[in-house]
């Protein structure tokens, strides 16, 4: 039956002579390791685009869904991280695996008449694969990728001439946002990849055309040399190769749990934008051009570099009549020119690992990373994954507190501290013992109109029951409600009541205690802390009213204060 | 024939192995994500309560539609939006009944027909209040959901069900 239907699929394509003639097509010299690149070059562009197919079915290229579908993808999706892993690192590889291609063709001198447009073809594909591995590293959209496609865009953007044109045209518009992603996911996905696949068929074509070619030490003997044909000792040597590199990656990706995705894009974070590894010779380049100057270093540089490559054939002709050395000479030039070029990205790649200023800043960003991870477990806010904080209270209250609070209630590590009252470690019993000890210290009323609360003095027993006593009425679970009792009747006794009132009421004097740092006390004093339950006349603290400050960031700073621990009341 | 066939085959399975290795690294984590919806369903949804009109808006006899509101997580958003809507109506004895308006028929959504009944637009089933199908294509009758009135409101626990089918089937 199955044989049947073959036999009629033969007829009508021949695909047996087909089969038959590439296998037994001649190699001259035989089979060869060295031969294999260009087959695992092939097989990495085919496991990037079913592995790109993968992908595309849950990424969404927006400025809102980007990093929250990416998010999705390496925790959500089902073996996610590993097609995720696959495509990154096997992009990655395929960089490396053409390259290595490419100077195994150097040193055969493979390039020469009569393969001048396949070697041409070839280094075009290499162009266009790395147009398609940077633009996929801007994708994820997550802080490296927003920093990266920032840099990548002004690049864009100052090439003389055209530059601004261009990059109003790669962004999609006159700032990056939407239309940007939605622009290099269609030049990452079918532009570029179109481009490839041309490439890489003319490359195939012509080769077919020209046949295999000879290892030089034969192609320069000028005679014929043995022949063997492809099948089965070069079909084995390419299938084992390729199975053995995309086994081995599987493995490296499984091991490595795939690749990383940052802390989602945000121009107000602090990060030490880098691009791509095979770009680093760019970056490092950009350092001595600068200003009108740079354009040499993006294009005028690599432009001769890929000019050049292009035309080893023709360079070749040209100096094989001057020498006999000239396939020699030429790989030596290519090596050397490599090196250099790996020479420029070690200096990068080095500089910044001295770096202790970056380095602190990635670890940050690390930390961020992991923040928005967890949190965006429970789905992103539709707003966008900046709005991702939102969904934890105290991480959100953390930032709100930056934005309102932290301009007046500075970093209390300050010296001589000169903000209003310390409120690192707020309201815990560490703080409070602090407090009561010197109420006029610059961490708390000193530099506030306040003045007339005094120090405590009395003795220490004392002291921790009140303490107590205030730290229960904050609604703290771990409150000894035995000793807080105790604290109550000190707090009389000791003449603390003869200013404070615990009635949720107040006089204006002093602030009234009841229910002190709940989250109902910290509501009502934050909207209006001149009220006379609270501070009163001597109130020197901004009220935050809706306008201000929205009921859920109102909840949210308020979670983030009673979220303190005894550990961060640290100053004197 | 023999040994050179022999070997013919080895070197054959051995390509074949091969190149079944490299396939399967390209496309057996590809197959899994695809299959991601089946290999690993979403948990279902708690299916709270939702609050739905304050007790006092509704009418005894008189229906009314209501939008029911709640955190919808869409893939990977997370939002606050229209779950769906519920047609309710308050009895005489002062209960409130709740029925889906989303028709069991093709999945349209019922509108007030007349004084007196439910209707559906796409294909003209009609129901009573009480959510039996009087005609038209329905399969069965409108899908009742629970009602609970606490603290002078209406909550409604919101439920999807199959459509076209005559016996009611949840669907997550």
């Amino acid at each position: 039956m199955i044989r049947r239907a073959l036999d009629v699929l033969n007829e009508r394509s021949g695909y047996r002579e087909w089969l038959a003639s590439a296998a037994d097509s001649p190699l001259p010299g035989g089979s060869r390791w060295a031969r294999t690149f260009g087959a695992l070059t092939l097989a990495l562009l085919l496991l990037e685009a079913l592995t790109g197919a993968g992908l595309s079915a849950w990424y969404s290229p927006s400025a809102t869904d980007a990093w929250a579908s990416v998010h999705f993808i390496q925790f959500q999706v089902y073996g996610g991280w590993v097609v995720r892993g696959l495509h990154h690192l096997g992009g990655t590889l395929l960089i490396v695996v053409a390259v290595l291609h490419l100077l195994q063709v150097v040193v055969w001198g493979s390039y020469r008449a009569p393969r001048e447009l396949t070697w041409i073809s070839g280094v075009l594909a290499v162009l266009v694969v790395m147009i398609i591995s940077h633009t996929g590293y801007l994708l994820p959209d997550d802080l490296r990728a927003y920093w990266a496609t920032q840099v990548l865009l002004g690049i864009a953007g100052n090439q003389p001439g055209i530059g601004p044109v261009g990059q109003t045209l790669i962004q999609g518009g006159p700032a990056f946002g939407n239309t940007t992603l939605t622009h290099l996911y269609a030049l990452h996905v079918l532009l570029a990849p179109g481009a490839a696949v041309v490439m890489v068929l003319v490359h195939l074509g012509l080769r077919s055309r020209t046949g295999a070619s000879a290892p030089p030490e034969l192609a320069e003997a000028q005679t014929p040399a043995a022949s063997q044909g492809y099948w089965p000792q070069q079909l084995l040597k390419d299938l084992g190769m390729s199975a053995a590199v995309l086994v081995g990656l599987l493995a490296y990706v499984w091991q490595s749990h795939g690749v990383e995705l940052g802390a989602p894009a945000d121009p107000a974070i602090e990060y030490v934008a880098r691009p791509e590894w095979y770009f680093y010779p760019v970056f490092q380049l950009r350092h001595w051009f600068t200003g009108s100057a740079e354009f040499i270093a993006t294009t005028v540089l690599p432009g001769i570099a890929t000019v050049a490559l292009a035309a080893l054939p023709f360079a070749y002709a040209w100096l094989s009549k001057r020498t006999p050395r000239a396939r020699t000479l030429l790989a030596g030039a290519v090596f050397a020119g490599l090196a250099f070029t790996i020479a420029l990205g070690a200096m990068t790649a080095s500089a910044d690992a001295r770096d202790e200023k970056a380095t602190k800043i990635n670890q940050k960003a690390e930390l961020m990373a992991h923040e928005a991870h967890r949190l965006a477990m429970i789905g992103v806010p539709v707003s966008g994954p900046i709005y991702l904080y939102q969904n934890d209270d105290q991480v959100w209250g953390a930032r709100v507190w930056v934005r309102e609070c932290a301009t007046c209630h500075t970093d209390c590590s300050v010296k001589p501290f000169k903000g209003s009252p310390c409120l690192e470690g707020y309201a815990t019993r560490t703080w409070l013992t602090k407090f009561l000890k010197n109420p006029a210290s610059p961490h708390f009323f000193g530099n506030t109109k306040i003045d007339e609360m005094e120090p405590y003095k009395g003795d220490e027993p004392k002291a921790r029951a009140i303490i107590e006593f205030l730290w229960a009425e904050g609604a703290r679970p771990d409150a000894d409600q035995a000793l807080a009792a105790q604290g109550r009747i000190a707090f009389d006794k000791e003449g603390c009541e003869s200013c404070h009132t615990v009635d949720g009421v107040g006089t204006g004097d002093a602030p009234d205690l009841k229910g002190w740092a709940t989250e109902g006390w910290l509501k009502e004093f934050i909207r209006t802390p001149d009220a006379s339950r609270f501070y009163g006349k001597p109130n020197e603290m901004d009220s935050f009213p809706h306008e201000k400050l929205s009921a859920a960031e109102l909840t949210a700073v308020i979670a983030y204060l009673r979220a303190q621990t005894d550990a961060e009341a640290k100053f004197p | 024939m023999g040994e050179a066939a022999d070997r013919r085959g080895f070197l054959k399975g051995l390509a074949g192995l091969f190149a079944a290795a490299s396939a399967a690294v390209a496309t057996v984590p590809v197959l899994g994500s695809v299959l991601s919806p089946w290999l690993k369903p979403r948990p279902p949804d708690e299916g709270g309560l939702l609050r739905a009109v304050p007790l006092t808006e509704l009418e005894v006899g008189v229906p009314r539609r209501v939008e029911l509101v709640s955190t919808i997580v869409d893939g990977w958003t997370r939002q606050v939006g229209v779950v769906g809507a519920v047609w309710l109506i308050k009895k005489d004895d002062g209960s409130v009944g709740a029925l889906s308006s989303i028709c069991p028929h093709s999945g349209c959504s019922i509108n007030l027909k007349s004084d007196t009944a439910y209707g559906c637009p796409c294909h003209d089933s009609t129901f009573s209040f009480t959510g039996t199908a009087v005609d038209g294509p329905s399969p069965r009758p409108m899908d009742p959901l629970d009602v609970q009135v606490k603290d002078k409101a209406v909550f409604v626990r919101y439920r999807r069900f199959k459509i076209g089918v005559k016996e009611r089937q949840e669907i997550g």
